[in-house]
């Protein structure tokens, strides 16, 4: 069994064990700007209203996304007919990944191409950074919570008595 | 030397290579222009790093390649 193979075949169970754990030890905040994330990169941080920070991680990955794209000739976003395992690279894109791969889905591959592989290595590394932002707003998210609500072991503010 | 093809998909990489730094810089950093200072700093790191190895190893591989056959 070689590496995709062995990829194909557990990849899916550490993902829904990564996700059931996302879901078990996150707020609702979290859960709702993570997926923002994974939808569109900065989607969550524009959500949180880290307006510049999404805009950073907005530019540093879709563009990144397109390039890969285009040295690859639109060939490279294709989950299950060419190269599976950028295929699972390709999973944290999210929205990108998934509209990219509806609108290319009839493209076939007529003449080789020396740029596909780095082309793939750039979708497939905009896809995985993708996943730092996730974590970024899952961080992020995490602070506001705590900072909104007072916990619980924080000492009682002194009372204060007005005199007679 | 290498042909052109080896220096395209090496400036190719260039590119990627900031992205990378860019966003690995990104989590526990509030500031961003402190973002770009750790990115830049870890990518011409990286392109010095990457460059000297690359040297040595086209020489040494040079040096092994002109040499007679251990075997």
């Amino acid at each position: 069994m070689d590496l995709s193979q062995l990829l194909l075949k557990y990849l899916p169970f550490a993902i829904l064990c990564g996700v059931g754990y996302f879901v078990w030890t996150s707020n609702r905040r979290q859960r709702i700007a993570v997926l923002l994330t994974w939808l569109l990169p900065g989607a969550g941080h524009w959500w949180l209203g880290h307006r510049a920070r999404a805009k950073f991680v907005a530019a540093c990955i879709i563009p990144m996304f397109f390039a890969g794209l285009v040295l690859a000739e639109f060939l490279n976003v294709s989950p299950l007919d060419r190269h599976t395992v950028w295929g699972i690279a390709q999973i944290p894109g999210g929205l990108l990944t998934v509209l990219t791969w509806l609108g290319t889905m009839s493209l076939k591959v007529t003449e080789p191409n020396d740029l596909y592989l780095v082309g793939s290595l750039y979708t497939g590394s905009a896809c995985l950074l993708n996943l730092i932002a996730m974590c970024d707003v899952w961080d992020l998210s995490e602070h506001a919570a705590e900072e909104s609500v007072p916990s619980q072991n924080a000492p009682a503010a002194p009372s204060v008595e007005e005199p007679a | 030397m290498p042909d052109g093809s080896f220096f395209i998909q090496w400036l190719l990489l260039l590119p990627l290579l900031l992205g990378i730094n860019l966003m690995a810089a990104l989590p526990g950093r509030s500031d961003l222009k402190q973002v770009w200072r750790v990115a830049l700093r870890a990518f011409m790191s990286w392109v010095v790093g990457l460059i000297g190895i690359s040297v040595v190893l086209y020489f040494v591989m040079d040096w092994v390649i002109a040499g007679t056959p251990w075997w």
